[in-house]
Formats: structure tokens, sequence, C-alpha cells
């Protein structure tokens, strides 16, 4: 008697709805793309790649190229991810166009 | 290869984003071009998505991230990730033998590849149901 008692759904959770909860949203996270120091791609390569792909003017892109000269590597723009991987493809592609071993590669924003 | 209307629309896309002064046709361009045909907008409201709410996001989100030209010399590109999705889908269609690239096959391959705005919006347990 006690176990079939024990079956009977409880009185309170008839007509009870669970609403399913919106799933939550965050913004994508953005990408830098930085240019890679080598012994190899003239200065004047690296200003004209920052001015041609990026849009840098001469002085930005001068300063982007001596950080790349003395700190081993540079930021040259923050993008979405997808807008930053094709900016960083056309950087090699016009590298290796014109023979100069310059990289660059993209990185998450971490902030 | 794809449907006569996809292709229209496709050509109709790079034509506003060189008006525009474009410089990336992205995933996102590409993903509210679809927004307008009947089946991807009858697929997501039976995932209960609110496809008006979904436009607002996508707008805001290249609002914020396109980059326009700055040579109109240049001519509109469109991203590895738009390249990805496309060739996703024809892989999609040819591998199954089913005809035509149609938009719902590029909101499938488009779920699978993308890491941007539009894979955040539309839920990830949406890949096996159109898989």
């Amino acid at each position: 008697m006690n176990r079939l008692s024990a079956e009977v759904p409880d009185s309170n959770d008839i007509g009870t709805s669970v609403l399913e909860k919106d799933p939550e949203l965050k913004e994508p996270p953005l990408y830098q793309v930085i240019l890679i120091n080598d012994d190899y791609t003239p200065m004047e390569f690296v200003v004209y790649v920052l001015q041609s792909v990026f849009n840098h003017n001469h002085d930005k892109a001068t300063e982007i190229m001596m950080s790349v000269h003395t700190k081993g590597k540079g930021v040259c723009g923050i993008f979405s991810k997808e807008i930053a991987e094709m900016m960083s493809h056309e950087v090699n592609e016009l590298s290796k166009n014109h023979h100069h071993p310059l990289l660059s590669e993209i990185e998450p924003l971490t902030d | 290869m794809f449907s006569k209307d996809l292709e229209i629309s496709i050509a109709s896309l790079f034509d506003k984003a060189q008006d525009s002064n474009i410089q990336y046709i992205t995933v996102e361009h590409l993903f509210l071009m679809i927004l307008s045909d009947s089946d991807v907008v009858s697929c997501l409201d039976s995932h209960n998505i609110k496809i008006d709410q979904l436009k607002d996001s996508i707008n805001d989100h290249l609002k914020k991230t396109t980059i326009l030209r700055s040579d109109l010399k240049k001519q509109v590109q469109p991203t590895l990730g738009f390249q990805r999705v496309l060739q996703r889908s024809v892989f999609h269609i040819q591998s199954q033998g089913k005809g035509v690239v149609k938009p719902i096959n590029i909101l499938f391959a488009k779920t699978v590849d993308c890491p941007g705005v539009s894979s955040i919006v539309v839920p990830a347990h949406m890949c096996p149901v159109l898989n």
C-alpha cells in the first residue's frame, strides 16, 4: 500500500511548466595582426606592407616597423577574427610575391 | 553547382559591396543574405530563433567591424572564411550527390565553420539537425 501511494504524483507538481533559459551570448573576441621580425626583409618593404594592407600613414607605419625591428614583433591592427585572418594572409602573400621572408600571424586579444 | 537564385544573390552581394566601398566580404554578409531565403527562415524559426533580432545583431556587428576600401582600385575580396563556407557547402552537396547548393546548405556550412558573431547567435545544437 505504501509503495502504491508513493507513485501517485504530488498534486503540487500538476500544471507546472518549465521555461527554457535563453542561451548566454557574448561578443566574439577580437584578434591582433602581428608582424614578426626577420634579418632579411628590408625596412622599406615592411613600411610599404603596413601602408598598403593596413592603410597606415607613413609615420605610423614607420613606428610599427621600428617596433618589429627592436622588439621582435609589432601589432599592425586589431580586427574581428575573419578580417585579421584575411589581412595576415594578404601580408604573407605580398611578402611571398616579393620574395621576402616577412611573416605575420594573428593572436586573440586577451583583456 | 550553385542554384540560379543563389548565384544571383552572391553576385549582387559583390555589387553592393563594391558600391558601399567595402573591402572584405565576410561570412556575416553571406549569412545576412541567406536570411531572406524562406527555407532558412523556416529552419531558424523551428529553433525559436528570432530572425529580426538576428538581423539586427549581424548588422550591428558589421557596422563595427567592416573595413572600407582606402584604395578604390582594389577589388572587393571575399575573406578566407567566406570561401571556406562556400567550398564546404559545395563539398557537402557533392558528397551526397544532391544537385545544386541552396542557401540552406550554406547555413549548415556556416554553422560548422564560422568563428564570428553568427556562430554565437545561432546555437551550436543546430549542426546535427541540419546535417
